[in-house]
């Protein structure tokens, strides 16, 4: 089997390193420092992180143990506990084997139910925080920058304030309980999806990434897989340099001028008939996929709601300050269709800023996830941290909060790239 | 008395342009602008008039918030909410402006007329790379042109400004002011637009810059018969430059002569005025003069002739009615005007 | 040469509502504001209107709730509105009892159990609940679901039972049958039912939320203080001193920054024990950074502008400075963020009951609830509907009072 979701992990980063590598060939001196910089970063910033999170749960006042354990339990059963925990041992003692552990994966064992590492409940739960996350981002950030752009268009006519309140009020709704209304009506009352959970119980799939959506389309060895995305993210970006190509290799012709323009373009359909032929191949599992939809659509509607009223705000303020940019004037002033002006000229650059605060947000989203996985029983790492919360395992907690810790400064980190990338005014 | 001073008188040789003037290209006939403001409507550009003829250099000065930049705007019909053109005509080349459809009037925009604006720092598209600028200016336009000729005309247009052509791969925040300023020439120039409006396009610049963009407008001019239409307060560059000059106050027009008549025979007290307080280097010391009063506010302005509370020369019914845009004919001992000399004032006019 | 004409360029204009205000009394200029900024306006003053009802309520909770926060009202899981039934006590004309408790003296012997006849789970609960109070052994419900009232009341007649409990509902029936006689209600006689409904202990939803307001608003706004209190200070003097401290504690605040206040609050609050103030304290930690950022940036910007330059010429010292300068025009932007912090901190503290680590039953408070009414929310949909409206309503508030306050502010988005 080639499709596992640790080809998928090392896959993604191989390409998130050849960004990077691609970013420092190409981009001028100080974008190549700033890169250096931004990843060294990302080490203290982890630590800095999981610093705070041991000094919390190990230096405020409260004991990790006896607060968490069931009146009446078994003192020895706690002193046991405490041994294997080595909480006995000096703090410092403590911070050394937690960073120690950390480095080399290792996040210590549950002390409630099946005694597992809890390294191995997070790479398994992980898939299906990732499954729920990613589509929840994009639905977010389509309906938060469009609708934010058009209220900015409107800038004080009705459509705005409409669009403002409506955005104020779906940020004001706790994400949890807007899960629970929508499951009271459209699982509980409607009947029209499922209450809750990632498949059903009956619908046999294999679990080879665990992230249902690939494994019910890629059903089986996983090479179309392992094609298909070379092809999107490798193929399809090479499309642009043709356009280079011709101009510097070929004679000045209107044949060639002709190809500059159409050399990519045919690049993209070649490789976009490529991924079509290749699906033909596929023998998507579709009961499955069906169902996995089905029970994806309210938790990732739920999970999208609760930000877009953050990215409205955020897109609208933007939007605003740039169409009164002097360049916005000026370009309507050379005749540029308005729509040209506003959604092409405006919204590019209202979105650059938006980039960095994407990676705050996708922050949040993680801290949504948590909720809305409670709400839906939907087995990620959310449900994982209530489930710690609830038996009172708190190593569980522990590397729960530290795994996100890390996810979350990755995520960041690469959303600074890309906008530095982006931006050409950035100079650090 | 320095030997480098150069007085205002240089434009001697222009004047032949003046001449034979025929048919003007732009006839603004009673144009109205008003911005709504809490307060009730602020009428910036009055029951306006004038015309603007081929080929000439029309510079338009007044004080700051006397609507010149909104007159630049209303050509253009580029006034933006809260402001709204409410009357008048403006017929360029026999169409007037005005009935024409908002589609039609973006073929305009940038094509026939197009406008270069103060701040070149941030009239550029920072996200956008200087040759796609003016690839998109000229494809708007004509989208039958390829986007490899397009280039080849930005590469052209770019050397004629005196910009290497390796420049077109920058963006805006990579050339220096004056090199931004020739780009946003370059803009203007890529449809080769017979109106070239410059609202204070040199007031970011520092003087040499300033002098070296000042005689690239002028070559320019003479190359491709442009219309530049010069809107500055700074009354040097006007003297320098100008063909023609347009004096405003407070959203009408004060006085409009060619640029020798004007300087040497202003006949509104407001542009003897205005020309009286424009330091001179050989005013050894003198006290500068300073006109009395500030522009009045444009929402509630003083009745009949608008200048009448400053002026020096008021009388009675000058708060009573407006003066009509008039002709005058010079006076004993000047010579005959190279263009017809029109003041809005009283003084030259007859009433009973 | 150029020669420079005396006319200035265009003056920083006065925008037109600083100017409209200058020669206004205290409510014309209400009435100004409100005309230059709109929907901004009106929205500030319905939200701080909104702000301050709830602050009303959380202050005097006994003004306004029916009943107590922790009384039973009513039977459990009453829907909003709906009346409980009442019960009448039927039994024969000669028959002896002549209220409940008396009825245990008429039975014999606790094997001689079905003496009273029930409609429903309620009157069971009622028989049940009567049996406690007198602390009697005698009568028992019986469970028969197939028998007509009127079978129910042939019954006593039969001598099947003693009594039988009747749902006022079907008083009527009692027209039939001459030999029976009502001695009066059973239990608690209810008027009219529950605005809100009842819990599933039978406390008044409406109540329950009346009291929780306190708690809630608490939560939300000393968590908001705590973290303001702390958070500027640092920012002031981080950006006032720089050096490496201001690195340190800036790289500091940024990861904390950017990670999710939930989560962080998740890890405070789970070796904590559960309890209001503990969640305030998880709640302020993880918001230090916001204040922290806002107000280090803003020291920074300051602390370039002439007058600060100006006043450390004139020899104010570091603190006055500081003090005088510096901090009141921070204070500024501090409130706007203060408001969108307390809606943030309201739902984050929600959050945190709502995944369990919140607060024993016997507090009121409205995450909390909603959580507990998350078990039964399969047969009671009001148990999780109102306490999230009320979260939503009281975040809303706070929001929009941030958002329309931030919209007036903000030069940049005003700008005409
Ligand atoms: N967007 C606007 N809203 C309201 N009033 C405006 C606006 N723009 C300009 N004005 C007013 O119109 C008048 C003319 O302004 P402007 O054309 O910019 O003058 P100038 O360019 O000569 O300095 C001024 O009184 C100014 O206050
Ligand atoms: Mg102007």
């Amino acid at each position: 089997m080639i499709l596992t979701f640790q080809s998928l992990c090392i896959g993604s980063f191989g390409l998130i390193g050849l960004f990077l590598l691609y970013a420092i060939a190409k981009g001028s001196p100080s974008l190549r420092s700033f890169i250096i910089t931004r990843v060294l970063l990302t080490v203290p910033m982890v630590w800095i992180l999981v610093t705070v999170v041991f000094l919390f749960m190990r230096v405020l006042p409260g004991d990790p143990i006896k607060s968490r354990m069931k009146p009446g339990t078994d003192p020895t059963k706690i002193a046991r506990i405490r041994e294997q925990l080595g909480l006995d041992d000096p703090i410092y003692v403590q911070y050394v084997n937690y960073l120690t552990g950390m480095v080399r994966g290792d996040l210590g064992v549950s002390i409630v139910g099946e005694e597992r590492p809890v390294a191995e409940q997070i790479a398994e739960r992980l898939p299906a925080t990732i499954e729920l996350v990613i589509p929840s981002a994009l639905l977010m950030l389509i309906f938060g920058i469009s609708s934010g752009a058009y209220a900015a268009n409107k800038h004080k006519k009705p459509p705005d304030v409409v669009i403002r309140l409506g955005a104020v009020f779906i940020y004001s709704i706790p994400i949890f309980w807007m899960g629970l209304m929508l499951q009271l009506v459209f699982s509980r009352r409607l009947g029209w999806l499922p209450v809750a959970g990632r498949i059903s119980p009956d619908i046999p799939l294999d679990r080879h990434t665990n992230i249902l959506l690939i494994d019910s389309v890629f059903t089986d060895q996983g090479v179309q897989a392992v094609l298909v995305f070379l092809l999107v993210f490798v193929g399809l970006p090479l499309s642009r340099i043709w356009g280079g190509v011709v101009r510097r290799y070929l004679p000045d012709h209107p044949s060639s001028e002709w190809l500059e323009v159409w050399a990519g373009r045919i690049h993209m359909v070649v490789i976009l008939a490529l991924v079509f032929l290749i699906s033909l191949t596929l023998r998507p599992n579709w009961t499955a996929l069906e169902n996995v939809l089905k029970h994806l659509v309210l938790p990732m509607v739920t999970l999208s709601l609760a930000l877009v009223g953050v990215f409205v705000r955020l897109t609208r303020a933007n939007m605003i300050e740039t169409l009164q940019e002097d360049y916005i004037i000026a370009a309507r002033a050379r005749g540029v269709p308005e729509r040209t002006v506003v959604y092409v000229h405006a919204l590019r650059n209202t979105f650059i800023p938006i980039l960095t605060l994407i990676g705050l947000q996708v922050a949040i989203l993680f801290a949504g996830a948590v909720l809305t996985e409670t709400t839906f029983s939907w087995p990620g790492m959310g449900l994982m941290l209530r489930d710690g919360i609830a038996l009172r395992d708190y190593p569980r907690v522990q590397g729960g909060v530290a795994a996100f810790a890390v996810l979350i400064a990755i995520t960041t980190m690469l959303m600074d790239i890309l906008y530095a990338f982006i931006d050409p005014r950035i100079r650090y | 008395m320095t030997a480098e001073h150069s007085e205002p008188t240089s434009v001697a040789h222009r004047s032949t342009r003046l001449g034979a003037q025929g048919e003007p290209l732009m006839r603004i006939r009673d144009l109205h602008v008003e911005y709504a403001t809490r307060r009730g409507p602020l009428s910036a550009v009055d029951n306006l008039s004038l015309d603007i003829y081929r080929g000439e250099i029309l510079g338009l000065v007044g004080e700051s918030g006397c609507g010149k930049s909104t007159l630049g705007k209303a050509l253009m019909r580029m006034i933006q909410p809260p402001g709204q053109i409410t009357r008048g005509q403006l017929i360029f080349d026999g169409v007037d402006l005005m009935t024409l459809p908002e589609t039609e009037m973006r073929k305009v925009r940038g094509a026939r007329i197009s406008m270069i604006f103060q701040d070149p720092m941030t009239s550029l598209n920072p996200v956008q790379r200087i040759d796609e600028h003016i690839i998109e200016a000229i494809r708007v336009h004509q989208p039958e042109i390829s986007r490899r000729e397009a280039r080849r005309r930005a590469v052209e247009l770019i050397e004629r400004l005196g910009i290497g052509a390796k420049r077109l791969e920058d963006y805006p925040h990579q050339l220096s002011g004056g090199m931004r300023q020739r780009v946003m020439i370059g803009l203007a120039l890529a449809l080769k637009a017979d109106i070239i409006i410059a609202d204070e396009a040199t007031t970011s610049l520092d003087v040499i810059v300033e002098a070296k963009f000042l005689d690239l407008l002028r070559e320019l001019r003479d190359e491709l018969n442009l219309t530049i239409i010069l809107i500055t307060h700074n009354i040097g560059i006007v003297a320098e430059l100008a063909d023609r000059v347009v004096v405003m106050y407070a959203g009408r027009v004060a006085e409009v002569a060619d640029v020798d008549t004007l300087f040497h025979y202003p006949k509104h007290p407001y542009t003897q005025g205005l020309l009286k307080s424009v330091p001179n280097i050989d005013l050894d010391g003198d006290e500068l003069y300073r006109m009395p009063g500030s522009p009045p506010n444009l929402i509630d302005p003083p009745g009949g002739c608008r200048f009448h509370p400053r002026c020096p020369q008021a009388k009675p019914i000058c708060a009573q009615r407006e003066p009509a845009l008039a002709a005058v004919s010079p006076a004993e001992g000047e010579p005959t005007p190279h263009s017809e000399h029109l003041v809005h004032c009283w003084l030259y006019q007859e009433h009973e | 040469m150029t020669q420079q004409s005396d006319v200035q360029p265009d003056p920083p204009a006065q925008s037109q509502w600083q100017t409209d205000l200058q020669n206004a009394g205290l409510w014309r200029k209400f009435l100004q504001m409100s005309r230059w900024h709109g929907v901004n306006w009106w929205l500030m003053v319905i939200s701080a209107i909104g702000v301050l009802v709830f602050v009303i309520i959380a202050l005097f909770p006994s003004w306004f709730a029916p009943y107590g926060h922790n009384e039973e009202a009513g039977p459990s899981r009453m829907a909003p509105g709906q009346k409980p039934d009442n019960y009448l006590l039927i039994v024969r004309q000669d028959s002896p009892y002549t209220d409940f408790p008396s009825l245990d003296e008429g039975v014999e012997s606790p094997s001689q159990a079905a003496k009273v006849g029930v409609r429903n789970e309620v009157a069971s609960r009622i028989i049940s609940e009567q049996r406690k109070k007198y602390d009697m052994l005698g009568p028992r419900p019986v469970r028969v679901f197939d028998r007509t009232v009127e079978q129910f009341l042939q019954g006593i007649l039969d001598g099947d039972y003693a009594a039988v409990l009747l749902n006022e509902k079907y008083q009527e029936a009692l027209a039939d049958f001459p030999e029976l006689k009502s001695v009066g209600y059973v239990g608690r006689v209810y008027k009219h039912g529950f605005l809100l409904g009842t819990n599933v202990l039978g406390f008044d939803v409406f109540s329950r939320l009346i009291y929780g307001t306190r708690n809630t608003l608490l939560i939300g706004m000393s968590s908001a203080i705590f973290a303001a209190l702390f958070g500027i200070p640092i920012g002031l003097l981080s950006g006032f001193w720089g050096g490496w401290p201001d690195r340190l504690l800036t790289l500091t605040m940024d990861s904390l920054y950017s990670f999710p206040g939930l989560i962080l609050a998740i890890a405070i609050a789970a070796v904590l024990e559960p309890g209001i103030g503990n969640i305030i304290l998880a709640i302020a930690v993880i918001y230090i950074p916001t204040y922290f950022r806002i107000v280090r940036g803003q020291t920074l910007a300051i602390k370039q502008e002439l007058y600060v330059e100006a006043a450390r010429a004139l020899g104010a010292g570091r603190v006055a400075t500081l003090a005088l300068y510096i901090f009141p025009n921070v204070l500024a932007s501090v409130v706007v963020i203060f408001s969108v912090n307390v809606a943030d901190a309201i739902l984050t503290g929600a959050g945190l009951s709502f995944i369990g680590l919140g607060l024993p039953v016997t507090t009121p408070e409205w995450g909390a609830d909603l959580a507990k009414g998350q078990e039964s929310i399969q047969s009671a949909w009001w148990l999780v509907t109102f306490p999230g409206i009320a979260i939503a309503l009281l975040t809303l508030a706070f929001s929009l009072l941030g958002e329309s306050v931030s919209e007036i502010l903000n030069p940049r988005l005003n700008r005409q």
